[in-house]
């Protein structure tokens, strides 16, 4: 009887201990997976991929909206600071970053920085903020930044391609 | 080992497989939950406030990070997903609908329809989503279809055309959430079934 009381209060904490486990790693270990799988498609860490207008045979993402165009980059501040720019921007548009628990810590967009561009640099939260640039303070060292831009009609998508050829990602200049 | 090491270690081993089945069951939505606190539900369209926030508990957070990683937070977009219509029943691709509404509390907003897995239905249509500047640039009453066929007219059209499931996800960018949690609550769109292809549940 008391194996039996032993085992099932065994099974009891294992199994909250399981269920609490899960729940809180699930978003690190998805957000990793697409972080590393972002690099991985730009060529490194810390480098912009300008994606094209989401399609049916997207599947890198769950539910991309086909009325955005997406550019992404995959930061890893171990180096420094890193500088995101956005290609001058008709209309919508706005960058949002994530952290390593897939928070969404900082979005800006048209309204918020009363420009058609941005230019932004992403430093760890402790570290002196770089002059000259508008700062980001990244709770992780590692983290995704993702702008959008609206499209629609076929004019909307040609005009939001070539903005988005202007949107770079890279390590800061540190002279 | 003794028999009573082996009771402990299987008990820990099923106990941790069954918490996390659970756990899994909990993030996909296949098991009620009661962390409801920041849900918004409006004539079937639910939404969660704490999307994408620093404020959303562990088990929004990881919900997200399954459906819909890269959620903006709720100042600057609230995403409501609907699976049913309005007569309770899950939205069927075998069936046509009726979406149809009027101006919602937000700069401007999207509406776009997945299929099984949270990605788009596998189409050629062009037809995954609408959006309020196509069809209703004025702000006034807007009607579209859902169905796996163009329709013959000139409807604004979401093609369900290739998906096994599906359910909509309403996005509304520079909402005003004060609008949102108002009372009387905003008008939301509605879905009516119109035919269907073949006999649904």
């Amino acid at each position: 009887m008391t194996r039996l009381l032993v085992a099932a209060a065994l099974f009891v904490a294992s199994a909250i201990a399981g269920h609490i486990a899960t729940i809180a790693a699930t978003p690190g270990f998805i957000m990793g997976r697409v972080m590393g799988g972002v690099a991985a498609r730009a060529g490194d860490w810390n480098r912009m991929v300008h994606a094209p207008p989401p399609s049916p045979d997207a599947r890198t993402i769950v539910r991309p909206s086909p009325d955005l165009l997406y550019s992404i980059c995959a930061y890893d501040l171990a180096d420094g600071p890193v500088a995101i720019e956005t290609g001058a921007t008709e209309g919508y548009f706005s960058i949002s970053f994530y952290d390593g628990a897939t928070n969404n810590f900082r979005t800006e967009n048209d309204d918020t920085l009363d420009a058609d561009r941005a230019s932004m640099t992403i430093v760890r939260a402790g570290d002196a903020a770089p002059t000259g640039t508008t700062t980001v303070r990244s709770p992780s060292e590692r983290g995704v930044a993702l702008i959008r831009r609206r499209i629609s009609t076929p004019d909307r998508i040609a005009a939001a391609l070539a903005s988005q050829a202007g949107d770079a990602c890279g390590p800061a200049n540190r002279g | 080992m003794t028999g009573q090491r082996l009771i402990a270690v299987a008990a820990l081993a099923a106990g941790a497989v069954v918490g996390a089945g659970l756990a899994l069951a909990r993030i996909d939505g296949r098991l009620a939950t009661g962390d409801d606190k920041n849900r918004i539900l409006l004539d079937g369209w639910m939404a969660d406030l704490s999307t994408g926030s620093a404020a959303a508990g562990p088990l929004e957070r990881a919900r997200i990070a399954r459906a819909g990683l890269f959620a903006l937070n709720a100042s600057e977009a609230v995403y409501f997903v609907r699976a049913r219509d309005d007569a309770g029943a899950r939205l069927d691709p075998a069936c046509d609908y009726e979406l149809a509404g009027g101006a919602l509390p937000a700069e401007w907003w999207s509406t776009t329809l997945y299929a099984e897995e949270n990605f788009l239905a596998l189409n050629n249509d062009g037809a995954a989503s609408i959006q309020s500047e196509e069809i209703a640039p004025d702000g006034g009453r807007w009607r579209a279809v859902i169905s796996g066929e163009r329709p013959a007219d000139a409807t604004p059209w979401i093609s369900s055309n290739g998906a096994k499931a599906f359910d909509l996800t309403l996005r509304l960018y520079g909402p005003d959430l004060a609008a949102l949690t108002a009372s009387p609550p905003p008008e939301f769109p509605a879905i009516r079934r119109m035919a269907c292809r073949r006999a649904t549940p």
